[in-house]
This record gives structure tokens, sequence and C-alpha cells, in this order.
């Protein structure tokens, strides 16, 4: 694989406001890259740096091999999708989309061309000669997806793409945008709030906080494996607690648990977690090794599954249950029943807090 | 427009109530008192209209015929056509050079950071309000320090600083609202600066620079403060038509004043024609 983007040491300061804090990273060719953090973590900052809309105080941007940083917008092989789309109202659809052609200078017949089969591509054929304020959110979505791939950039920056969209229109531009990056095999790079977004879309996600790099992974490696409790948190539902190894054993919420050797430093105080779906409720009197003795508080019922909400000394945990379809209901316990918890051992997760990776 | 609108949307909504008569009282008050008001602003304009078909001299009502002579007399005028001309001639060129200035400094004033922006909004703003004997005055004692000779051309510039306001205003109002984005959407696509404001900006600003541009246009067609100062020999229309009042009033400047309204007309159509904002229209 190699090198696309490559962020160096990159800062970015507005006034005494720190935007982006020394961030250094690498995108590959062909990878599907989000960043991901809550408003005002820096990651729409740093996709403008790539983009060339901001300057980095500090730092330099590299892209395929060349240092851009000092390089306005229009000298980058970079193309990006607004979050308001910001398609020319004035123009026809065909004549956004061949925009960055023809100000190329490319000729008229062949940009219309160009056009056109950029617009096949996102299904939108036959609204070449559409005013832009005739088309609903999702086709204008999507002419903005093929106005900034006709040019056919060496990356393809998406600002919160689909944050415009109502929910149901969501998920299907979801599937579209992942097939559309299959299908011209582009490097993307995607700024979201929106962890279900960015664990479906991406190959790779940077978790981002107060201009900083909290974890850089795979979705499944954030999902199962997050380096602190705040990347936790931010993706998905986590449960958390404090406890203390001692050799195969996790003494946290007034009990013992089953951990895996190794698991953590002798004796030091660490927080732990584990997800909703990673545990058991079991009934009082079944023998089990290792687990937690809980008060059953509350019961959301989601369908499929249900979140039963748990006290143990004072600690408030979820579990997720799937339900058994033909006995409904029956599989689950009732407000106030006694239970006990059994927590895979492998799947109880040790999180650094306040650390960087 | 509206005010015609709004009255004989008042006269429909009087017929459609007029079982009940408590409220047919306070609309009628309405249309009398929107009535009065048209009149007020409309009246003196067809006395001036209709007077310049009056075959007397007097203007005493009623009026003993129609004729189109004062017209004819107007085409023979020579100075009055030279004095029209002039003014043509000074509007258009004050309009362009205040919009060939304002514009730019609109977005200067919208797309730039700059220490002292505020200041120098302020101060492009204030000749507005500056009255027009002030800017006429100054300019003269520049001009003369100066070693200008007073002509239309100094008429022009004396104009121009006065309605560069009007301009910047205008367009700095439609900067605001256009999406930052739209141009770093251009930039993106690889336009340079110049395609960007000519392919993008220019187009999504139109209306509110042809606005000002008729506004311009309109404003230095009959000022006369500033004129008064600034020009050498030459007349403009307004100060032709004030140095003949000191004769009396003629029926051929009534005449005179109903082709202005007629061109005035012209305009105001020509402008609601042109600032149309048909959205994505070109």
């Amino acid at each position: 694989m190699t090198e696309i983007v490559a962020l160096k040491n990159i800062s970015k300061h507005f006034g005494t406001v720190i935007g982006v804090d020394n961030v250094s990273l690498t995108v590959e060719q062909g990878e599907f890259v989000t960043l991901l953090g809550p408003s005002g973590c820096g990651k729409s900052t740093l996709l403008r740096m790539i983009g060339g809309f901001e300057e980095p105080t500090q730092g330099g941007v590299v892209i395929s091999g060349k240092d851009v940083t000092h390089l306005p917008p229009n000298k980058r092989p970079v193309n990006i999708v607004f979050q308001d789309y910001a398609l020319f109202p004035h123009m026809s659809v065909g004549k956004n989309v061949g925009y960055g052609l023809r100000v190329g200078g490319m000729r008229r017949t062949e940009v219309a061309e160009r056009a056109s089969d950029a617009l096949e591509l996102v299904g939108l054929a036959d609204r070449f000669d559409a005013k832009p304020h005739e088309l609903s959110g999702g086709q204008r979505q999507r002419v903005a997806l093929a106005r900034a791939v006709v040019r056919q950039p060496k990356v393809l920056l998406l600002d919160e793409p689909l944050s415009a969209l109502d929910a149901n229109l969501r998920e299907a531009m979801q599937v579209e945008l992942k097939r559309l990056q299959r299908k011209v095999g582009l490097t993307f790079i995607m700024v979201t709030h929106d962890q279900t977004e960015a664990l479906a879309l991406s190959d790779r996600v940077i978790v981002m906080r107060e201009g900083r790099v909290m974890q850089d992974g795979t979705p499944d490696v954030l999902y199962d494996r997050p380096s602190s409790s705040y990347v936790a948190g931010f993706i998905g539902t986590t449960n958390l607690f404090q406890g203390q190894v001692r050799g195969e054993t996790l003494h946290a919420l007034g009990h013992q648990l089953l951990v895996p050797k190794g698991l953590a430093p002798d004796g030091s105080m660490l927080t732990f977690g584990f997800r909703p779906e990673k545990a058991e409720i079991l009934p009082l009197d079944a023998a089990a090794k290792g687990t937690l003795p809980a008060t059953v508080t509350d019961i959301l019922y989601h369908g499929n599954s249900a979140r039963i909400v748990v006290d143990v000394s004072g600690v408030s945990l979820s579990i997720d249950q799937t339900i058994a379809g033909a006995r409904h209901g029956s599989g689950l316990p009732e407000i106030g029943d006694r239970v006990q918890i059994a927590i895979s051992p492998d799947r109880i997760m040790v999180l650094a807090d306040e650390v960087a990776a | 427009m509206t005010l015609l609108e709004t009255t004989s949307a008042a006269v429909i909504s009087t017929q459609s109530v007029s079982r009940k008569p408590r409220r047919w009282g306070t609309r009628l008050g309405w249309s009398v008192t929107i009535g009065a008001i048209l009149a007020f602003l409309y009246v003196p304009i067809a006395v001036l209209v209709l007077f310049s078909f009056n075959t007397s001299r007097s203007l005493s009502w009623p009026m003993e015929g129609l004729t189109l002579d004062w017209y004819r007399k107007l085409a023979g005028n020579e100075q009055l056509i030279e004095a029209v001309g002039n003014s043509f001639y000074v509007a258009t060129c004050s309009t362009i050079l205040t919009l060939v200035i304002g514009v730019p400094a609109a977005l200067a004033l919208d797309r730039l950071s700059f220490s002292g922006k505020g200041a120098f909004r302020k101060l492009v703003l204030l000749p507005i309000a500056l009255p027009g004997i002030i800017t006429g005055i100054s300019m003269l004692i520049l001009f003369r320090m100066v070693g200008f000779t007073l002509s239309l051309e100094t008429v022009i510039i004396g104009h121009a600083t006065a309605l560069l306001a009007v301009v910047v205003t205008q367009v700095y109002a439609r900067l605001q609202r256009l999406p930052r984005s739209y141009e770093e959407a251009s930039a993106d696509l690889g336009a340079s600066g110049l395609q960007t404001f000519f392919f993008v900006t220019l187009p999504n600003i139109r209306s509110a620079v042809i606005g000002a541009g008729l506004l311009s246009f309109t404003l230095s067609f009959d000022e006369i403060p500033v004129t008064f100062f600034l020009t050498g020999r030459d007349n403009t229309l307004p100060m032709y038509i004030w140095s003949t009042m000191r004769r009396g009033l003629t029926p051929e400047i009534n005449a005179v004043g109903a082709l202005i309204v007629a061109f005035s007309a012209v305009l105001i159509v020509l402008s609601v024609i042109l600032m149309r904002d048909k959205p994505g229209a070109r």
C-alpha cells in the first residue's frame, strides 16, 4: 500500500484557542478513513487543512509525496464534499458537475460527456438539466459527490456528508457512499460526529478530542479494545467501573471476577469496562463462578433484544439480552428480581484514562 | 407596487365582508387612508404629466385643450438636448465608476479581515450622510488645489464618492447572505480567484449589483448640489431645468418632467425584471 496523505505534527491555533494540537497521521491509497469526535474537537479543521482552506500554524501536509502545506485549494489534488453541498444555485446539475473540468480549460463537449458519466455513476444521469433547487436532499448529496469525483482527485474529503439528511435517507446514503468508494477506488477522508456512521463506513477511525488524536484504529479494534474510557463512551455503550487485579481475579464492585492472566498490572487501581452484549444474566440459583449478584432496576424492550439495567453494589450496569422469538417474554427477568451477572472474562477491557494513543 | 396591491386587496375584502356593517366602516376608513397616501405621492406627478399636454401656458384648471406642441418645442431645444446628453454621460460614467470601485470594496469588507476594517466600513458609508453641499464644496476646494479644470468629469468623480456608499452597502448585505462554501467549492474544483468571482460570486450577487447600479444612476441623474459646485460650463438636465425656472414655470418643463417620469418608469420595470431572483436562473 502506498501512503497518499501524511500530516506531520500539524497544529492550528485560532488566536489563543488551539483547534488542532500536534496531530500526525497517514492515510493509505484507497482507504476510507473517518475523523470522529464531538463538535469542536478539531476534526473539521483538520479536514480543511488537508483541503487547503486553513493553513496550519505548525507542521506540514503531504499529499501523494508532495508538500502542499502552503498551496491554495485550487492547486491541490483533493476535492471536498461540503456539509451544505455548496452546489451553485445558478447552474444546472450538469454545469455544476462539469464546473471543475470547465475551469480547467477542457473542451465544452468533453466536459458535458464526463459530467454525464459522473452523474451516471451516482444514478442521476436523467437530471443533467435540472437546477439544484429542484432536487431532493439525497439527490443534491449525490450531485455534490459526482462534482467532487469527476476531476479524479487523489483524495476525496467529506465534511459531515450525511448530517443534512433525515434518518432513513442517511442509512441508504451510507450504503451508496460505500458502494461508490469501492467502485471508484478513491481514498476517502470523512468527518463525522456520528459513531454508527463511522463504524459502518470506515476502514479506519480516528477518534479526536480537544484537537488531539485519542485513538486510531479499525472499527473493531475501537469497539473491542478502546484505549480510554472517552473512546469507549463515544463508541457504543460501555459499562465502566473501578477495580484492582490480583493474579486471575479482578476485585471490583465489592466482588471478585475472573480475568485472564496479565490483563493489567497487579495491585493498581484502574478503570475497567465491558460492552452490554458481552455479559449474561443468570438466575440467582444457577451455579457459576466469578459472577456478580445484582438487582434488576429497569428493562428497555428493543424488539429483538432488551437492555436490562441492573444495580451491583450501587453501580448501575446495562446488559443486552437477545430475546428468543418463540418464548417471548419468558427469557427476561422482571424488575426487582435478584439475578447474577456473568461477564465473559476475555471481554473485560482495561482503559488507560487520559493517555493519548 | 405593494401599496397598490394592498388597496386592491382592501377593496376585495370590503366586498366580501360587506354583510357585516360594523367592520365595513373600518374597511372604508382604511381604503380612504390608503387612497390619501397614494394621492399625496402621485397627484403632483399626474398634474405635471397632464399639464405638459396643455395648450395654454398658464397653469390654471380647467385645461384649455390638448397639444403635443411642447414636446415638439423640446425636440428643437438644443441646450436642453445637450443637457440631457450630459446627464446621461455623467450618470452612466459615475455608475460604472462606483460599481468598479464599490463591488471590490464590498468583497474586501466581507471576505478579508484586516485591522481597521470597522473604521474603513464606517468611513466608506459616511459620504451618504454628508450633505451634498459639503461634498461639493470640499471637492471643489480639493480640485482647485490640485489644479483640475472643472468639467463633467469632475462631476463624475464627485458623484462617485457620494454613491459609493449605496453600492457598498447593498452589495455587502448580499455577500453576507452568500454562503462562503460556494467560493470554497469553486476554489476546491480548481478555479482561480478571478474565475471564482466571475463564474460563482458575481452571478449570485448579480441582482444586488444591478439594483445598486440603477439606484446610483437615478441618484446621479437628478443630483444638483454636488453638480452645482463641480461642473464647468456644461449643464446637466436638473441644472438646466433649475436655471430656466428662474424665468418661470413653462409647459416645456412639464414636458421634460413627463419624459423623465416615463424614463424612470422604464428603469423601474427593467430593474424589477432584472432583479427577479429566479432560483438557479443564469
